[in-house]
């Protein structure tokens, strides 16, 4: 994937700044660009790895707190917004 | 108990959901500062200092938050329970109580603005959600208002079933 195209999808930065380095892209040095293209691609890989984390760890507060309530109207409403959760982190 | 007391329940009932989430963003934070002090200077003088960024950064990656765009589909929810707080100082959010109308259908207004915020839990990407996107909105909209009313002093059924929200 070309460096272009990794500034616009990655999580580095925010909408604004990759706008700021997309328009400033030809007066960046070779090795500049090298270089960001390393950050971006190991920062990138570390969310990947994070999300999944954090996804589980979401999941796995949820079952816990609906075994800890003994209510059944709130197993369901947690079980739902869980299953919320699960939809929106894929 | 009253509107405000049922409200209050739901931060306190989902706070270690809070707790994870808010762990998670500091940690990303974190590995995005030190990111940033890895680029070149000439593409970090073209970047804002993280410090004063926010915590967007953070739930940008993990994918639960997108930017504003007046009259679109695309709104600034922040996603994480810690975000739901007491409806009276949410109840000028525009933005997510209009995203939870038209995924809802219904047209929201006064107390049900809190529940319109805690759609503010959904990611929306580009000028259209997907089909899985919706779902996970409509689950999460639909639990909290079920985990709500479950705290009511009055009884009610919660609503499970989107078609009775």
């Amino acid at each position: 994937m070309e460096i272009l195209e990794k500034i616009k999808l990655t999580k580095l930065f925010t909408n604004a700044e990759k706008v700021e380095l997309l328009t400033a892209l030809s007066t960046f040095t070779q090795d500049s660009l090298v270089q960001l293209e390393s950050v971006i691609d190991e920062y990138d890989e570390s969310i990947l790895d994070i999300k999944k984390e954090f996804a589980n760890e979401i999941s796995q507060e949820f079952d816990d707190l609906i075994s800890n309530t003994t209510k059944q109207h709130e197993k369901d409403a947690l079980s739902m917004i869980k299953s919320g959760y699960s939809k929106i982190l894929q | 108990m009253d509107s405000q007391e049922k409200l209050n329940q739901i931060p306190e009932i989902l706070s270690p959901v809070t707790e994870r989430t808010d762990g998670f963003i500091n940690r990303i934070k974190g590995l995005n500062e030190r990111a940033r002090e890895k680029l070149p200077e000439e593409i970090r003088s073209k970047i804002t200092p993280l410090r004063l960024i926010g915590e967007g950064i953070g739930k940008s990656a993990l994918g639960i938050t997108v930017d504003v765009s007046e009259g679109a589909v695309l709104a600034a929810l922040t996603a994480g329970i810690s975000e739901l707080v007491p409806v009276t100082e949410i109840i000028a959010d525009w933005g997510s109580t209009k995203i939870a109308e038209k995924i809802t259908g219904r047209n929201l207004r006064g107390g049900s603005k809190a529940i319109g915020y805690s759609m503010s839990l959904v990611p929306f990407v580009g000028d259209f959600a997907s089909p899985t996107l919706i779902d996970g909105v409509t689950d999460i909209y639909v639990g909290t208002r079920a985990l709500l009313d479950a705290n009511s002093s009055s009884n009610i059924q919660p609503a499970l079933n989107s078609n009775l929200i």
